[in-house]
């Protein structure tokens, strides 16, 4: 029928709600069939560390308090388990920035599961073929 | 001189195939697709316009907004197909004369065929069946729902469950659960069809005290006693009862001599051909192939019989087989969902339902009308098939 | 048994769904009684199930055979 177009994203923010966004996208494209590539720079690289990966990042500052609560009161599945679900619905690949890995004093060790691998910039242009969204 | 395609039929199947033929034959093909109605409609909806979760307004469109512009429709109802004249006789009168056939007719509702299920039942596999149904779960103020098959074969074996496993939430946030008991009444001897699923979704029906009754094939029912009776010979009260009713082939299949007992089509499990016309091809809902009849079965075996009848056409051997894909969701309420993916080579291996799986249903459903019948979607799509049975 | 002899044949063999018990309900759903239907089945349920509902519904179970890798029903519709 048609081939599928990656649906790249250079995930950078690492608030609770770009976070939730991003994984939403990923569910969405992995299941219309496009392959996800997502690449973790600064603080959401930071966000994806295993020992703090469901704690509260909070929220981007234009939610203001009433932003906040709205999210806070969403009954849904919080965006790592969306990452990992997404994974099952199709085709889900989430690498590391290695500069923000160098820059952020993080090893493989520190990060979650969800984390398949350690990319250089190229390596990710490589595999985005096509647009590349930036959150 | 272009080879004709016929289409009967524009659901999903009839559609898919149709445009596929034309975006790969171009001018060497004349298709036409030719459907009673014009209209196209999305019949996984009418679950979620039961439950109050959707109105059906962006279920039904016009057919001739999703073909590309090079396939002709024909708003007419077929009466009579001649395989040896290759021609399809129309209500009209008229007359089209075909190369190639492909009957995508589907399956029709027979809820007469069951003495009381009009009067004494609700439904949702059709938009008005949905909507009566809406309005009775509007006024209901609790008692003894029951959920069950009246027919076999039916469409989207999910379907029951489904609606099951909703209802009871529907009725928790209606505050009248703890006043009505829910019941599924299973034609088999289990919840589900596939066994590793049902497996997933009996404890979680136990966790919501909800009631399975098994091997249960509704007979009959009594609407003024409020009753439904099985084949098997079981009796049951109900104060309200949903039903799956009997579905049977298009009286142009039977009428034609060309369907079983049930009119559907003795079709090929890999080529689609129907039995020993070597130019006309079935697929979806109309088969009597003992898979799923589900809109995903028809998305799956579309490319195959457009490819076969392209090839045929350019003078090359056809190559493409179906190899038995199906991809269903199955919702089980509370916002998640699993999914069943298999073929003939690979059973399924639904995953514990999760809310990922909810939100994959939810988007696929409403991004069907700009992909799906216009083959805008990769081969594989929707999702993949599982890792550990990827190809 | 000769084939002749068989009303209705469904090879499930592979398709988990409706699945053999389902396929062979409707065929007795929509059939007449005397038909002899045939099933063919990959599924290690068949051999419970089939004949768990055949005799529940009343109808009779003629033949059950082990093949290379599946399993062969016959079932007569009775009623």
């Amino acid at each position: 029928m048609t081939d599928s177009e990656t649906f790249s994203v250079v995930l950078f923010s690492g608030t609770d709600d770009k976070l939730q966004a991003a994984a939403t996208l990923s569910v969405g494209a992995a299941v219309m069939g496009r392959p996800v590539q997502v690449f973790l720079q600064y603080w959401a690289l930071d966000a994806f560390r295993a020992d703090r990966i469901t704690k509260d990042h909070g929220v981007a500052p234009e939610a203001g308090p009433e932003g906040a609560a709205a999210l806070a009161s969403h009954n849904g599945a919080h965006w790592s388990e969306l990452f990992r679900q997404a994974a099952d619905v199709g085709e889900v690949h989430i690498h590391a920035c290695a500069d923000s890995m160098e820059l952020l004093h993080i090893t493989k060790d520190d990060l979650d599961p969800l984390v398949e691998g350690i990319w250089g910039v190229a390596s990710f242009f490589g595999a985005a073929d096509g647009p590349v969204t930036f959150i | 001189m272009p080879a004709r395609v016929v289409v009967l039929g524009g659901g999903v199947g009839g559609t898919l195939v149709a445009n596929l033929l034309d975006k790969s034959l171009g001018h060497d093909a004349r298709v036409t697709v030719v459907d009673p109605t014009g209209m196209h409609d999305y019949q996984p909806g009418y679950l979620y316009v039961a439950l109050g979760e959707a109105s059906g307004h962006w279920l039904s469109r016009d057919e001739r907004t999703l073909l590309r512009r090079g396939v002709d429709l024909a708003i007419e109802e077929a009466v009579r197909i001649h395989p040896d004249a290759q021609t399809v006789q129309l209500r009209s009168g008229a007359s089209i004369e075909w190369d190639y056939l492909v009957l995508a007719t589907g399956a029709r509702l027979m809820h007469e065929a069951i003495p009381g299920l009009a009067e004494g039942s609700f439904g949702f596999y059709s938009l008005p069946d949905a909507e009566r149904l809406r309005e009775e779960l509007r006024r209901f103020t609790g008692g003894r729902l029951l959920v069950g098959v009246a027919g076999i074969p039916y469409k989207c074996p999910p379907a029951p469950v489904e609606f099951t496993m909703m209802v009871e939430e529907y009725l928790r946030k209606k505050d009248i659960r703890d006043r009505s008991e829910v019941t599924l009444l299973s034609p088999l001897n289990r919840a589900f069809t596939i066994e590793s699923a049902s497996t997933l979704i009996k404890p979680i029906m136990d966790e919501r005290g909800i009631e399975l009754a098994t091997f249960f094939n509704v007979e009959e029912v009594d609407a003024s006693a409020h009753t439904v009776t099985s084949l098997e010979g079981e009796k049951r009260d109900y104060d309200l009862l949903v039903l799956v009713p009997p579905h049977k082939g298009q009286q142009v299949v039977i009428d034609s001599d060309l369907g079983d007992a049930g009119g559907w089509l003795p079709a090929d499990k890999f080529t689609l051909q129907v039995a020993e016309h070597e130019q006309i091809f079935a697929l979806g809902d109309a088969t009597n192939l003992p898979i799923s009849k589900s809109g995903s079965t028809a998305h799956f075996e579309a490319p195959v019989i457009a490819s076969r009848i392209a090839s045929r056409i350019r003078g090359t051997a056809p190559t493409e087989q179906y190899g038995g894909r199906v991809m269903c969701f199955l919702e089980t309420g509370n916002g998640k969902a699993t999914a069943l993916r298999f073929d003939y080579e690979h059973p399924p291996v639904p995953p514990q339902p999760n809310r990922g799986w909810h939100m994959a249903k939810w988007i696929f459903n409403r991004a069907y009308w700009e992909t799906v019948p216009q083959g805008r979607l990769p081969e594989h799509a929707p999702g993949t098939m599982p890792k550990e049975v990827a190809r | 048994m000769e084939t002749t002899d068989i009303t209705r044949s469904i090879d499930a063999r592979g398709m988990p769904c409706p699945g053999p018990l389902m396929s062979l309900i409707g065929a007795i759903r929509e059939g007449t009684v005397g038909d002899m239907i045939e099933v063919l089945s990959s599924d290690e349920g068949s051999k419970t199930d089939i004949p768990a509902w055949v005799a529940k519904a009343g109808h009779e179970l003629v033949e059950v055979a082990d093949d290379d890798g599946y399993s062969h029903f016959v079932i007569r519709k009775v009623r």
